[in-house]
């Protein structure tokens, strides 16, 4: 077993107040999905490009069993794959200081899967300090621009700060974020 | 009988002129022959001493050097040993008031049916230019690394009208061309680009086109494709690819060959992108999922079959990944089985990170003779880089969570 991202990632009280106006699940649990699908990428990625040429060296049964396969796949003669790199770093607006710890810890993955992690992505642990980063401005940028357009109908005034704003939003009457929004039938 | 003019000293001057003793006009030019005429001639030298030299100086009027038989195969020549010392062979014309006052250097052949006139540039042992005129060759100037116009390699020609060609290889800024390169421009222009361009000013016209061309021999030849790349990282090729019905191809290599074909179009128009993220997948009978509020992602308990998964985003768990901030079309579709009549709430809806997609109705008042009910849901989906997509199924009321899924189909592409 292997352990990654334990240096951990921290987000600020807006950057929670955004990500929860849009997730069902917490932010460790949106990374661990994301994680999950970055894994399960690099195994899919690996197998299509050198499960073929691995066969061709086989004589009998293949064991269906990951932890041999990718091990097998990634130490083959000439084993290479297009790495995919870290994007371009986006910039949160941030006022207030980002201190509340979301991945304590960090999360536990098969060597197997470390191992393809490496294989396909540059910078494993950047690439999901990358994906954490983006989803909060992104979260941020939207919850921006749903609740401003809400305001100037209103024509009422709020904040320019975007921290400032995503407070002052979240502390309207009425406000609900998704999970209080949901309702069952 | 050979003889010397002894005695003349330093500013004493030896004239040749031609005066008619008995005035009137000359009508025969003077000549000052060096050497000998007659039986056996012998070559004749005019020699400056060392330190001084030879001056030929003259009022208005021309000097010529004309060589005729049997003296034409003399040439005028300009030799030197001395270390450190540079020849010069100068044509000055010192007048700075008339624009007319040109220095010119003439080379002149005798016509259509004579030689070339031209520069010979040697470096005895090492290399060697010339540049003029060919005579053979449609009266092309040219630049060859031969002893003549007509010799070596046609370096760079140009017609009289201005028809510039490089038959080689042509470079801007450099003297090192790229592997397999004939054309270049390669500058260090920092905070400018580097640009090639193909500019038509004509604006009266609709046919005046400005175009970049590239073509091949023919269909047993390569392709024809323009590459772009930022050196050591990433390189994108596009064009036509001959080895692939003449489809028109993006690649992510430096050639139509290398890295993968992210985009392709056929001659007929077809276009395909074989790397968008686009997933197709079912699931056949999965017992007792739902029906007393349960919220099942379907795929959970029965792995779904992946059908295609063009971009390695979906997990046969039922989960799909974006890879990429975009908007997704997203579908979903199933039949359930055992609806029992208290089912009067249903939903099928895709869950993404950021919100529900649902279709709502009561399963029970919509069944079929096998007590089936089915239902559709569709939506174009906002998702984050790393959100994930999920089809589930919610059915209430029932006595248990005894409903099945008997079939299920989920799917989806990168819209824009």
């Amino acid at each position: 077993m292997k352990k990654i991202c334990s240096k951990g990632y921290k987000i600020s009280k807006p950057d929670e107040l955004a990500l929860e106006r849009y997730l069902l699940v917490t932010p460790k649990k949106w990374s661990e999905d994301a994680l999950t699908g970055m894994t399960n990428k690099a195994i899919k990625l690996i197998m299509r490009d050198w499960f073929e040429k691995y066969k061709e060296t086989i004589n009998g049964n293949i064991t269906p069993d990951f932890s041999v396969i990718i091990p097998a796949l990634t130490n083959m003669e000439g084993f290479k794959m297009n790495k995919i790199q870290v994007p371009e770093a986006m910039t949160v607006k941030r006022t207030e200081k980002a201190s509340k710890e979301i991945w304590d810890n960090g999360f536990d993955i098969e060597d197997y899967e470390e191992m393809a992690l490496k294989a396909v992505y540059e910078d494993p642990e950047g690439m999901m300090d990358w994906f954490m980063e983006n989803k909060i401005f992104q979260r941020r940028k939207a919850m921006v621009k749903e609740q401003e357009v809400k305001f100037i109908k209103e024509k009422k005034a709020f904040p320019a700060n975007e921290d400032a704003f995503i407070d002052f939003a979240c502390n309207q009457n009425g406000y609900k974020n998704r999970k209080q929004s949901e309702e069952l039938i | 009988m050979p003889g010397n003019i002894n005695g003349v000293m330093w500013g004493d001057n030896i004239s040749f002129s031609l005066t008619k003793p008995s005035g009137g006009d000359i009508t025969t030019d003077g000549q000052l022959i060096i050497g000998s005429t007659g039986n056996n001639p012998q070559a004749g030298n005019l020699t400056g001493a060392v330190g001084s030299g030879i001056g030929v100086t003259n009022g208005a009027g021309t000097i010529a050097l004309a060589f005729s038989s049997p003296y034409n195969e003399a040439d005028f020549t300009f030799t030197n040993s001395i270390a450190g010392n540079t020849r010069t062979l100068s044509v000055s014309q010192t007048d700075n008031t008339n624009t007319a006052s040109n220095a010119e250097l003439s080379l002149e052949s005798g016509g259509a049916s004579g030689g070339d006139p031209f520069l010979h540039f040697l470096v005895t042992g090492g290399g060697e230019f010339s540049t003029g005129i060919d005579n053979t060759d449609s009266d092309l100037w040219k630049l060859t690394s031969g002893a003549t116009p007509s010799a070596g390699t046609d370096l760079l020609t140009s017609t009289s009208a201005g028809a510039l060609n490089a038959p080689v290889t042509l470079s801007v800024g450099s003297s090192t061309l790229p592997p397999n390169t004939q054309l270049a421009n390669v500058q260090a222009n920092v905070g400018s680009p580097s640009q090639i361009e193909a500019e038509n000013t004509d604006n009266t016209n609709v046919e005046s086109h400005a175009v970049l061309a590239t073509k091949n021999g023919g269909t047993n030849g390569g392709d024809c494709f323009t590459v772009y790349e930022i050196t050591g990282d990433q390189a994108f090729s596009t064009g036509i690819d001959n080895s692939d019905s003449d489809s028109y191809k993006i690649t992510t290599g430096g050639s139509l060959d290398l890295g993968s074909v992210v985009y392709k179009m056929t001659s007929a128009g077809e276009r395909t992108l074989p790397l968008q993220p686009a997933f197709g997948a079912f699931v056949g009978a999965d017992a007792d999922v739902t029906g007393n509020g349960a919220d099942y992602v379907i795929g959970t308990n029965t792995a779904m079959t992946q059908i295609f998964d063009q971009n390695a985003d979906f997990n046969t768990n039922g989960t799909f990944t974006s890879p990429v901030t975009a908007n997704y079309q997203l579908s979903g579709s199933g039949l359930f089985g055992d609806i029992a009549g208290a089912m009067t709430s249903g939903v099928l809806k895709i869950v993404t990170s950021n919100r529900d997609y649902s279709f709502f109705n009561n399963p029970a008042g919509l069944v079929n003779a096998a007590n089936q009910s089915g239902m559709v849901v569709s939506a174009l989906a906002d998702m984050d880089a790393a959100d994930t997509a999920t089809l589930n199924i919610l059915i209430l009321s029932g006595v248990g969570n005894t409903a099945d899924i008997v079939n299920a189909e989920f799917n989806g592409f990168l819209a824009v």
